[in-house]
C-alpha cells in the first residue's frame, strides 16, 4: 500500500517529535532501564508506537504530545522489564558504564545522578517525569496511568526517598531540620 | 529544583542522544510497508483490531459486501497459503462483486488495480465495509467476530481474539445500557453518547490470554465525540458488565490552558472536515479561515505555541480578497510554470484520474496571507508545488515537493518556513529495509556463533523452524497459548527471542537465555526440586506456603560464570481470577545448577524490599547522637540563634544525656517514634540532643542555622499560631481544596528560631494527610513567631 496523505502527515509529525522529545525520551528510557541498548530499543519502540497510534492520538487529544510519548515510553520500559529475562540480570549503573559524555559532570551533578538512579523504578519514574521531562502532575499520572492522588502520593515518597538518599551521601549538608 | 534535576541528568547523560541511525532505525521500522505484517504479532493484532476506527484513515479503504467475502472471497483465498490475490484474483473477485451489483469507490478501484496484488483479508475488509460500515470497530460485535473468523479461516496464523457472548454474559445492547448509564453518572450530563449525529461509537468483545492460566473476557466501548463540547469517552466492561475502567476527557476539554483548547480545536476541524484519508486536503477556505478564527478566539498567538502546525495557521489568514485571481486560474498557472521548469507534462499535472489519491490532494490549492504576501499555494501530488501572487497572477516560488520538506508546507507560504524545511536538499536517505520474504530459510539469528554457545545450541534454535514464512504463526501460537509476554513460554523460544532481539548486543561470557543439554537436569526436575526446596526453606523460616502456587521457569547461560547453565523457577501466588502476574505476587525465586542439579539459591521476595525502605521519619535513641561539645551537651547548645531563656529551660530540664535518653524513652512509649506530632518540648529537646549528629562549628557559625525551640511569652502561642494558619490556608485555599480534605487534615507544628526569619523565629504548621499517612500535606503555613505575619502559605497539594 503506498503511503497515504494522513501517513505522510503522521510521519511529519513522528519527524518533529523526534526532534524536540528524542533526547529526553531515550535519556528517561535509560533511567528506568538502566542499560543503553534496551534504552535505545525502548526509545525506538516507543516512537513506533507513538506513530502507529497517532490517529487514535489526534482524535482523542486528550494529552499533550510530551505526555502521549511518555505514556507509551513508560509502557515500553514496563513491558520490557517484565520481560523474563530482565528479571535476570543485575543492571545496577556503574560511573563507567555511563554513554561517553560531552559535557563536564560537577560532583554535585554526578551524585544527584546516581541517586537517582539508585531509587526504585517507581521513584525514578515518577522523579524523571516530573521533574526532569516537565510534566505536570497530572501529566505524570497520565503517563504513568494511575489516578492523580496517586501520582502526588507517589511523588511526595519518592521525593523523600530522594532526599534520605541525597542526605545519606552528603553527610555535611547544613543541618536545617526537617519538619519531623 | 527542576532546573538542578535537569541540569544532572543531562550531563550525566549528554552522550546518549538520538542519533541519526536510530532515526533511520524507526524510519526503516515505518517504511517496512506490507513485509512487515509478517512480522505482526498476535498482540499487535488485537491491538490493532481495537484501533480499527481509528486507524481506518491509515488503511486502504474500499466498500463493500459480506456476500461477497462469504461466497467469494473466502474460498478464492483458501486455494493457497499466499497471503496475497494475484492481480487476476483481483479481478476476479471484482467481477463477481460487479454481477451483482456491487462496486468499489473508483479510487479503491484504482488502488487495488494498480497494485497487481493485494492482502486477501484487506480486499475482503473493503467488501465487508461496503456493508457494514466505514469503521469496522462501529461494527456489531457480531460483525467483527465474523470477520476474524474469516480471516483466521484464510490464514491458520490468524487467531480471532473477537468472541461473543457465551451463557451468563450479557449481550450487546445490554452493555450498551450499562455503559450509557455509567457515563450519564460519571459526567453528571447526558451527552447523547448513543447519537450518531454527536459520537462515533466502537464496540469490542475480545478474549485474550494474559498467561498460561487465564483469558480476559472484556468489552472496550470508545465514545469518539464529533461535537467539540463533548468529551471523549473510554469504557471498560466486564462481560457481566461490570465497569472495570473508566475514563474521558472533561477535564481536558474544560482545561483553560490556551494551547490546550487550540490543539482541541485543530482535532476537531481535522476529524470533521478532513477526507477519508485523514488529509487536509478536503478543508475550504472557509474552514480554514473559520479554524483561524478560532484559535484568535481562544486567545492563542503564534508564538506561544512549539506546533509548528497551530503556528503556522495563526501566522495565515485564508480569505482571497476581492480582485485575486481564481483557484482554478492558480493551478493552471502554478502547472504552467511546473511544466515549464521540470518539464513536467502539464495536461498530466492536471490530471486527476488516474491517482491512487483523492482529487483535491493530487492537485491541492490553498489561498494563504502572511507578512505581506497574498498567495495561492499549489501543489501537485506532492511532486512540485508553486506560489502565485493572488493579484498578480506572479508566480513567485516554483519548487520540487521532496518527502523531505515539511508536510505542511503544502498548508503554509513559504516565507514562513524555515530555510531547512523548504529547501529541496534533504531527499530521504536511502535505506537498506530487511524484507522477510515467503521463504524457508532459517532466521539468520539461529546462526553458528561458537563465542557465545556451544553448536548444539544453535542447531537446537533451528530445529524451532522459525523462518520468515513461518514467524507470524509462531510467535502467534506462543501469545495464544502463553499468553502476552515471553516469560510464559518455553525456555526454547524465550532464547529464541532474546536472540531475535538482542544477539547482535551479547558479547562471549555474557549471561543470556539459553536451553539446557540433554544431559542437564530436565524442567520437570528442576520444577519439583523447586517446589520441595521452597517448601523447606518456607517452613525453616516459619513461613507458610499459599496453596496453589504457579510457576515460572527461564533457563539461562553463564549466570554463574561461563558455561554455567541454570534453572531459574518463580514461584507466584497468582489471586482468582489470575489476571496478571505483578511483582507482589512473586512468592519465590529458586535457582538450580542444570549440569549437577545442584540447589543453589532459595529466596523470598518481599514485596516491601523490592520498592525502597520506608522512609522513616522515626525518633531512634539507638542511632547517633548530635555532635557533642566538651560540656558533654549538644555543639549547638547555647547558640545565639535561640534565646538565653530557652537555653535556660533546656539546661535546668534536660541538661545532660542521661535525662534525655530516659525523656526520649517516654516520649516515644507515650507517642510514639514518629516525632512530628509530640509536643513542642519534646520535639525541641530530641532536635537539639539527636538530630543534629553532623553538626560542625562551621555549622554553628552560620547565620541560617535553625532550632527547634520553645516560643517566649512575648510570642504567638501555639494555638494562636495554629488558628492564624487554618485561616490562612482556608482563605487561600478556597479554590483548591475540598471539605474532605480539611477533614484529612493533621497540624505537625512546630517552633523555629533563625536569623532567615524577619524576627529570628517563626511557627512552621504542616497541614499533615491522613489519607497518605501524614507523609504528605495538603499545604503548610509559615508564620512569623512575634507578630503572626504570614511569612509563606502554601496550599500546594502534596507539598511536604
Amino acid at each position: 500500500m503506498d503511503r497515504s496523505d494522513a501517513a505522510r502527515s503522521a510521519q511529519a509529525r513522528l519527524e518533529e517529535w523526534i526532534r524536540l522529545h528524542g533526547d529526553k525520551v531515550l535519556r528517561a528510557c535509560y533511567l528506568w532501564l538502566k542499560d543503553v541498548q534496551l534504552a535505545e530499543d525502548a526509545m525506538q519502540e516507543t516512537f513506533l508506537k507513538a506513530w502507529k497510534a497517532l490517529p487514535e492520538y489526534e482524535q482523542r487529544a486528550q494529552m499533550s504530545d510530551l505526555a502521549f510519548l511518555l505514556r507509551i515510553a513508560v509502557n515500553t520500559c514496563r513491558d520490557m522489564r517484565r520481560g523474563f529475562w530482565f528479571t535476570r540480570v543485575n543492571r545496577a549503573v556503574a560511573l563507567e558504564d555511563l554513554p561517553p559524555g560531552q559535557l563536564s559532570v560537577c560532583d554535585e551533578d554526578r551524585s544527584l545522578f546516581l541517586s537517582v538512579t539508585q531509587l526504585p523504578l517507581r521513584h525514578r519514574q515518577i522523579l524523571i517525569l516530573y521533574y526532569y521531562i516537565g510534566l505536570n502532575l497530572r501529566e505524570c499520572a497520565q503517563a504513568l496511568g494511575i489516578q492523580l492522588s496517586s501520582a502526588h502520593h507517589r511523588l511526595k515518597r519518592a521525593e523523600a526517598c530522594l532526599k534520605t538518599t541525597l542526605e545519606g551521601e552528603n553527610t555535611n549538608e547544613a543541618q536545617v531540620p526537617s519538619s519531623h | 529544583m527542576k532546573h538542578k534535576f535537569r541540569q544532572a541528568i543531562d550531563s550525566n547523560l549528554s552522550g546518549l542522544v538520538v542519533t541519526q541511525e536510530h532515526r533511520l532505525a524507526i524510519q526503516q521500522e515505518i517504511e517496512g510497508g506490507k513485509p512487515m505484517k509478517r512480522k505482526m504479532s498476535l498482540a499487535l493484532a488485537v491491538t490493532l483490531t481495537l484501533l480499527l476506527a481509528a486507524a481506518a484513515a491509515l488503511a486502504a479503504v474500499i466498500l463493500g459486501g459480506k456476500d461477497v467475502v462469504d461466497q467469494f472471497i473466502t474460498p478464492l483465498a483458501q486455494k493457497n497459503d499466499s497471503q496475497f490475490f494475484t492481480k487476476e484474483e483481483v479481478d476476479e473477485v471484482l467481477a463477481f462483486a460487479r454481477e451483482h451489483g456491487i462496486e468499489l469507490d473508483e479510487i479503491h478501484l484504482r488502488s487495488i488495480q494498480e497494485e497487481g496484488s493485494y492482502f486477501k483479508e484487506e480486499l475482503a475488509m473493503l467488501f465487508a465495509k461496503k456493508e457494514l460500515g466505514f469503521y469496522p470497530g462501529a461494527w456489531s460485535i457480531a460483525d467483527q467476530y465474523w470477520f476474524g473468523e474469516f480471516w483466521s479461516s484464510i490464514d491458520p496464523d490468524i487467531v480471532n481474539f473477537n468472541t461473543l457472548p457465551e451463557e451468563g454474559e450479557l449481550s450487546q445492547d445490554q452493555i450498551d445500557d450499562i455503559a450509557g448509564r455509567h457515563i450519564r453518572e460519571n459526567t453528571g450530563a447526558d451527552y447523547d453518547v448513543f447519537n450518531p449525529e454527536r459520537y462515533l461509537v466502537s464496540h469490542s468483545f475480545t478474549a485474550v490470554r494474559q498467561n498460561p492460566w487465564y483469558i480476559l473476557r472484556e468489552w472496550q466501548l470508545s465514545f469518539e465525540p464529533r461535537v467539540l463540547d463533548a468529551p471523549f469517552i473510554h469504557i471498560i466492561l466486564t462481560p457481566q458488565g461490570e465497569v472495570s475502567d473508566y475514563s474521558d476527557n472533561l477535564d481536558y476539554i474544560n482545561d483553560p490552558d490556551p494551547q490546550i483548547q487550540a490543539e482541541r480545536l485543530l482535532g476537531h476541524y481535522a476529524r470533521n472536515y478532513s477526507n477519508i484519508y485523514g488529509s487536509w486536503d478536503a478543508w475550504s477556505q472557509q474552514d480554514w479561515q473559520a479554524l483561524r478564527e478560532g484559535l484568535d478566539a481562544i486567545g492563542l498567538s503564534p508564538d506561544q505555541t512549539t506546533r509548528s502546525d497551530l503556528k503556522n495557521i495563526l501566522s495565515q489568514n485564508y480569505t482571497p480578497p476581492a480582485g485575486a485571481i481564481s483557484r482554478e486560474q492558480a493551478i493552471d498557472i502554478a502547472a504552467g510554470a511546473v511544466s515549464g521548469r521540470f518539464k513536467a507534462d502539464k495536461a498530466e499535472l492536471l490530471d486527476t484520474t488516474q491517482g491512487k489519491l483523492p482529487s483535491e490532494t493530487q492537485v491541492y490549492a490553498i489561498y494563504l496571507e502572511a507578512n505581506g504576501l497574498q498567495r495561492w499555494k499549489v501543489s501537485f501530488e506532492r511532486d512540485y508545488l508553486a506560489e502565485i501572487d493572488a493579484l498578480s497572477g506572479q508566480v513567485m516560488v516554483c519548487d520540487v515537493y521532496s518527502p523531505g520538506n515539511d508536510y505542511y508546507r503544502r498548508y503554509v507560504l513559504d516565507d514562513l518556513l524555515p530555510e531547512d524545511k523548504r529547501a529541496y536538499a534533504t531527499p530521504r536517505p536511502t535505506i537498506d529495509v530487511e524484507i522477510l520474504m515467503e521463504d524457508d530459510s532459517p532466521a539468520a539469528f539461529t546462526r553458528d556463533n561458537l563465542e557465545l554457545a556451544p553448536a548444539w545450541y544453535w542447531q537446537r534454535l533451528r530445529d524451532l523452524g522459525y523462518t520468515a514464512k513461518t514467524a507470524t504463526g509462531i510467535m502467534g501460537r506462543l501469545d495464544r497459548d502463553y499468553g502476552l509476554g515471553d516469560r510464559y513460554w518455553p525456555v526454547e523460544y524465550q532464547s529464541m527471542y532474546y536472540m531475535i532481539n538482542y544477539k547482535q548486543d551479547t558479547k562471549p561470557g555474557d549471561a543470556f537465555p539459553g536451553i539446557p543439554h540433554e544431559n542437564d537436569l530436565s524442567q520437570e526436575e528442576a520444577v519439583n526440586l523447586a517446589m520441595e526446596a521452597v517448601q523447606a526453606a518456607a517452613w525453616a523460616e516459619g513461613r507458610e506456603v499459599p496453596e496453589g502456587l504457579k510457576t515460572v521457569t527461564a533457563f539461562t547461560f553463564n549466570l554463574f560464570g561461563k558455561d554455567s547453565r541454570t534453572w531459574q523457577i518463580d514461584l507466584i501466588n497468582l489471586g482468582d481470577p489470575p489476571v496478571e502476574i505483578r511483582p507482589d505476587t512473586d512468592f519465590a525465586y529458586v535457582k538450580i545448577d542444570a549440569i549437577t542439579g545442584e540447589l543453589l539459591d532459595v529466596t523470598f521476595p518481599d514485596t516491601e524490599s523490592r520498592e525502597a525502605a520506608p522512609v522513616s521519619y522515626g525518633v531512634d535513641p539507638e542511632g547517633p547522637w548530635s555532635a557533642m561539645g566538651p560540656d558533654m551537651r549538644p555543639l549547638a547548645f547555647g547558640h545565639k540563634t535561640a534565646p538565653q531563656a530557652f537555653w535556660d529551660w533546656m539546661a535546668e530540664h534536660y541538661g545532660d544525656h542521661d535525662t534525655v535518653e530516659r525523656a526520649v524513652a517516654q516520649w516515644i512509649e507515650e507517642y510514639g517514634k514518629d516525632d512530628s506530632f509530640w509536643p513542642l518540648h519534646a520535639k525541641a529537646v530530641t532536635h537539639l540532643w539527636l538530630c543534629m549528629p553532623e553538626v560542625t562549628q562551621t555549622d554553628l557559625e552560620q547565620e541560617q542555622l535553625a532550632i527547634l525551640g520553645l516560643p517566649q511569652p512575648e510570642h504567638l502561642t501555639q494555638e494562636q499560631a495554629e488558628a492564624r494558619a487554618w485561616e490562612l490556608l482556608r482563605e487561600a485555599g478556597k479554590e483548591v481544596y475540598t471539605q474532605e480534605d480539611y477533614e484529612a487534615v493533621r497540624l505537625k507544628t512546630a517552633f523555629f528560631y533563625s536569623a532567615m526569619y524577619p524576627n529570628g523565629c517563626a511557627w512552621q504548621i504542616e497541614f499533615a494527610d491522613e489519607r497518605y499517612e501524614y507523609d504528605s500535606s495538603i499545604g503548610d503555613v509559615t508564620l512569623d513567631g512575634l507578630t503572626g505575619e504570614p511569612i509563606t502559605v502554601n496550599t500546594q497539594l502534596g507539598n511536604g
